[in-house]
């Protein structure tokens, strides 16, 4: 390459000579790293293969695993299937059994069939009977309506058949309703054939028979055991001749309910004596007790040496009689309801009225026996799921009489209507009418502020939510009733939850004693204050109970619950003074005294008893209205005679204008009863402080009346004794309404504390009337020093409180034939005795039919129960507890309830009289008809289920 | 270059163990899809055999009219006249003319089968004539049935004309 010349080496090169001098056994050996290689590619090789030998003869064992898996199911399969002409014959065979199934359901019993519609009932007779399919057609004639409804009944009833119409028409002809004439049966059935079963081999476990499809059957006829055929006994229908009722052999002397110790136990005891004429035990008497609900129970026993006997019940209402002789029968004996507190235990006591021997049990006499089917028992079921929480406020009772209010006669404690007590009752002693209406109120405080005399716990504001009502009254007689139930959502029954100011609900049926007359509220309302007014009752206006309902509690429950309370037993007063006990015997309840001294005109017991018993239990108060005293319009203060004006002063502001002192007169009226109103020592006497009652709308000038006033004394016990006066009516003509201590009764010294009360009667007529008034004032002086001398400053007023009418809207004055009650025009709350309640919720649109009635139309959705119509016992039937309807004698005198008139219309029936009567799928309007008719019944017959 | 002996060895050990390996590799390849092949063949079978196995613990699997054939093959002229007969004589109803139809068919289900009809009327009190009923319906003709029943009553004593109505197989 060098000058061009080509490179001798280039150009031919020759082969390089091997001149290593080197031995070859000690030169480098040639490409070590290569075996290196070759023999770690051989040695991978190796690896690799035997992974993947050992891999492919894994997978042949899977394959040859899975292989035998197909083969077997292959086999089994094919197996299975068989051959195709056998396949065939299966299939033929399945297909002929599917249509057999078919053909089944025409093999109807048709023995079974004739003989239902040919067991006709008394008054009806079977002309023919047409079969074609599952049709039947039978044509006959019956004495009348209902006993033709009978026999479609009764073949309904047979279960042999799935649809029934009845077509009638007036009879074309005469036909003889006389007992047919039937053939004694053969008796019996035929001797059943054995069949013989086709030879048949069980077939292999997998043989795989093709999936059946039956086809949809038919509901099958219900089985009917198949009986004998006998002719069926037609026995006429015993006519029963009135027998004259004789005297009892054994009369009922008492019937005592005693309260189980635990009021949710299941099992009590009705325990009696039997006592002979002379009053000694009777031995050897036997005696039945019946359970008057269902299922029907009766045991008997005889009374033993004593005379003494002892049934252990259940919850349930009972009757017991004694079975020698005409007894009369211990009724109503309710023991209790499961799941309502309240068991109750008996004391029966029998006395024979004859001398001698037992007499033989009378047969067919006149024993009243009540039908233990037509009686329902009183349902667990309450209408709501809540607690009842009457109990946790404070019932009062009062009368409007034209416009006035009055306490009502009886002096019953109206807490009665809440003590979770069947067996008591809340007994107004009168009826409404002639323009009085009867009050039962009841107002839930707040924990812990419920006023003197109520027992009742009160409830938080999240716990006042109510929505379900259980009025249960007593009332002799049964008859139509008015009860308006007017609800609000503060203790003071000022705000109406109806938004029209309008009884919520009215309940205006028949009624009778312990028929439940419920009223279900959904959503459920807050409510303080319920009041229930009685515009029309046939009895004296009477409450076994009132239960309210509370909704139901939460999971973890309301807040703060408090505990059950326990009524207050009305206390016992100390006998009055000799010369006022003629009226008032030494076990005289306080309220009974001041029913007493209200009819006598006194115009409070609490001072005559004061008099002589300063210690004495302050009488309860109970009443529930609105204390308007905090809202009056103004409060002035003077002497008595005029001078030294103080005020007015409109306490209801805020804030007070004269605050903390016990010359603040705002302090009598602050609804606080820690704070009081004394004139000043060396003031001059008498003290006189006026409250001026127009406020509207808490109290309305010429609407609104006054119907109760309560003093209490302030006192430093130090001085001597104080008159205190209660006036009413406009400042120039003011009416005393009541004084204490009363005008010619011993004076005494009030205590600190003492509350003073004073009914306002404002009845036209009597001297203390007043309508409407403007003012109330209260008067205090020293009898002593009255006008001549000083007040000494040991007396003064803690609290005046008010009471207005509770406001009933604006028809204060109501009579039954001028009612403001609102009709409901639907039928839905037509809660007849006899009808059940209707399970739709009703849209109930009141009607007022007053002409003073407000013009509003409120709409109010209810609930009604779905239990219907329930009966409780009106336990004990004897004066106590029962309502006295006017010309009502005592309880020996009263006639035994009726117990065959059915308190609850028969469950529907599948064809009732009247125009109603068509069946279930009849095609045809039944005309109404009386007398005998021909009718044509269809009948559809359930499918058979083959023959033998 | 000179490969010594022990490099020719190995290397022909490795070509050799490689040969083999792709060899067993095409074979597990293979039986991979064999394996696969057989698993989706066995899926339906074992489906099947699940099946056929409910089917013959099912109570329909002891039913006898899979096996039996649940209507005759032919009419039961006889045994229909027969046990008409003698359930009359037995339960003391009267008989009247008694009219046999053969030939007839009625589709019941899937098929068509035939009929063999008897038009009779009996008569007697309610309770014999329950009984003949319920002596025909005992008699053991499994596909017996009635129809157009018509009963009706006078002077005490009822009158019932009836069908009977006995199937078979088609023909």
């Amino acid at each position: 390459m060098f000058l061009g010349a080509s490179s001798p080496a280039t150009r031919s090169r020759p082969r390089l000579v091997d001149l290593n001098l080197i031995p070859p056994e000690y030169r480098r050996r040639p490409f070590p790293v290569l075996t290196s290689g070759l023999a770690l590619l051989a040695l991978g090789s190796l690896l690799l293969l035997y992974a993947i030998f050992y891999a492919k003869s894994y997978s042949d064992l899977e394959v040859s695993g899975l292989s035998t898996r197909v083969s077997q199911a292959r086999a089994i399969v094919q197996t299975a299937t068989g051959d195709p002409a056998a396949l065939a014959q299966r299939e033929k065979l399945q297909a002929m059994r599917d249509d057999y199934q078919i053909l089944a359901q025409r093999q109807v019993h048709w023995g079974d069939v004739f003989q239902t519609i040919g067991d006709v009932p008394p008054g009806v007779v079977v002309k023919s009977a047409s079969q074609a399919g599952f049709g039947i057609t039978i044509t006959g004639a019956a004495i009348d309506q209902d006993a033709a409804a009978r026999y479609v009944n009764q073949l309904e009833s047979s279960g042999l058949f799935i649809n029934a119409s009845l077509q009638m028409n007036p009879a074309s002809g005469t036909t003889s309703f006389a007992a047919p004439t039937l053939i004694p049966t053969l008796g019996g059935r035929p001797p059943t054939f054995t069949a013989v079963a086709a030879p048949f081999a069980k077939p292999p476990p997998t043989r795989p028979p093709a999936p059946a499809v039956y086809p949809t059957p038919r509901p099958p006829a219900t089985p009917v055991p198949t009986q004998p055929r006998f002719t069926p006994t037609i026995t006429p229908t015993p006519t029963l001749t009135a027998t004259p009722t004789p005297a009892f052999d054994f009369v009922l002397v008492s019937a005592q309910q005693l309260p189980a110790s635990n009021p949710m136990v299941g099992s009590t005891d009705i325990r009696g004596k039997i006592l002979d004429k002379s009053g000694k035990p009777f031995p050897n008497v036997p005696l039945e007790i019946e359970s008057e609900g269902e299922p029907p129970w009766s045991s008997t026993a005889s009374s033993l040496q004593d005379g003494t006997f002892d049934f252990s019940v259940t919850h349930g209402k009972f009757e017991v009689l004694v079975l020698s002789g005409n007894s009369q029968p211990a009724m109503d004996l309710y023991t209790g309801a499961d799941g309502v507190p309240g068991s109750y235990n008996y004391q029966v006591t029998f006395q024979a009225t004859f001398i001698g021997a037992i007499p033989p049990p009378v047969a067919g006499t006149a024993t009243p026996s009540p039908s233990a089917t037509l009686i329902p028992t009183a349902s667990s079921t309450p209408v709501a799921p809540g607690a009842n929480v009457a109990a946790f406020g404070c019932a009062s009772a009062y009368l409007v009489q034209n416009g006035q209010v009055k306490p009502v006669p009886s002096g019953s404690n109206p807490s009665l209507a809440i003590d979770g007590n069947l067996g008591t009752e809340w007994n107004a002693g009168i009826a409404p009418g002639n323009g009085t209406q009867v009050i039962w109120q009841w107002s839930l405080p707040e924990p812990g502020q419920a006023p003197s005399g109520c027992s009742g716990a009160g409830m938080s504001d999240s716990q006042d939510q109510i929505d379900g009502f259980q009025l249960i009254p007593d009332q002799n007689p049964e008859g139509v009733t008015t009860h308006e139930l007017w609800l609000y959502s503060d203790p003071a029954c000022t705000t109406n939850v109806a938004s029209t100011n309008t009884a919520y609900y009215t309940f205006q049926q028949d009624t009778s004693a312990g028929q439940i007359l419920p009223l279900r509220i959904e959503p459920p309302l807050p409510v303080r204050c319920v009041i229930v007014r009685t515009l029309a009752d046939p009895s004296n206006v009477a409450w076994e109970e009132i239960q309210i309902y509370q909704e139901l509690a939460p999971p973890n429950g309301f807040p703060t619950l408090a505990a059950t309370p326990t009524v207050t037993p009305t206390p016992t007063l100390t006998p009055l003074p000799a010369t006022q006990t003629a009226a008032v015997n030494a076990t005289a309840t306080a309220a009974q005294a001041a029913a007493l001294t209200a009819t006598a005109g006194v115009p409070l017991t609490q001072t005559a008893i004061a008099a002589t018993t300063p210690t004495v239990t302050p009488t309860p108060f109970l009443f529930g209205g609105l204390n308007i005293a905090p809202l009056v319009g103004s409060v002035s203060w003077t002497t008595f005679d005029g001078k030294a004006m103080q005020g007015p002063v409109e306490c209801w502001q805020t804030p007070t204008p004269m605050p903390g002192s016990s010359s603040n007169p705002c302090a009598a009226v602050d609804d606080d009863t820690s704070t009081y109103w004394a004139p000043s020592k060396g003031a001059g006497d008498a003290q006189v402080l006026t409250l001026n009652l127009a406020n509207p709308p808490y109290y309305v000038t010429n609407v609104d009346n006054v119907a109760y006033v309560r003093v209490q004394v302030e006192s430093t016990g130090n001085g001597s004794s104080e008159i205190y006066q209660v006036w009413l009516g406009p400042g120039t003509q003011p009416v005393l309404a009541c004084q204490f201590p009363a005008p010619g009764t011993p004076t005494a010294v009030e205590s600190d504390g003492a509350w003073l009360d004073c009914p306002i009667s404002s009845t036209a007529g009597t001297p203390t009337a007043v309508s409407h008034p403007l003012a109330v004032s209260v008067v205090i002086y020293h009898p002593s020093s009255i006008g001549n001398g000083p007040e000494d400053g040991s007396y003064g007023i803690r609290e005046i409180q008010v009471y207005k009418v509770a406001n009933l809207g604006s028809v204060p004055d109501v009579t039954p034939t001028e009612t403001s009650t609102s009709t409901p025009t639907n039928t839905a709350t037509a809660t007849q005795a006899g009808t059940l309640v209707p399970t739709a919720t009703p849209t109930v649109t009141d009607t007022p039919t007053a002409t003073n009635t407000p013009t509003t139309t409120p709409t109010i959705t209810i609930t009604p129960t779905p239990t219907g119509v329930l009966r409780v016992p009106a336990v004990l039937r004897s004066n106590v507890g029962r309502g006295q309807g006017p010309g009502a004698s005592d309880f020996a005198a009263l006639p035994l309830p009726p117990t065959a008139t059915p308190d609850r219309a028969p469950a529907a029936q599948p064809v009732a009289s009247g125009p109603s009567q068509s069946t279930a799928g009849s095609p045809t309007p039944i005309a109404p008809t009386t007398g005998p008719v021909d009718f044509t019944i269809i009948l559809e017959v359930a499918s058979g289920n083959g023959y033998p | 270059m000179r490969f010594s002996l022990a490099q020719r060895l190995l290397a022909a050990t490795s070509v050799i163990l490689l040969g083999c390996c792709a060899i067993f590799g095409y074979l597990y390849l293979s039986n991979q899809s064999q394996k696969a092949a057989l698993d989706a063949s066995l899926v339906p079978l074992q489906a099947t055999v699940t099946s056929l196995n409910a089917a013959a613990e099912s109570r329909d699997a002891s039913d006898p009219l899979l096996y039996t054939a649940a209507f005759p093959r032919d009419p039961p002229d006889l045994g229909l006249a027969s046990a008409v007969l003698s359930s009359a004589a037995a339960s003391g109803v009267s008989t009247g003319p008694i009219q046999t139809t053969a030939g007839g068919d009625e589709k019941i289900g899937s098929a068509t089968y035939r009929t063999t009809t008897v038009n009779l009327t009996i008569s007697g009190s309610l309770p014999r004539i329950l009984n003949f009923f319920d002596r025909m319906e005992q008699a053991g003709l499994r596909t017996v049935t009635f129809d157009n029943i018509r009963l009706e009553t006078g002077n005490g004593q009822w009158i019932a004309q009836l069908q009977i109505i006995v199937y078979a197989q088609p023909q």
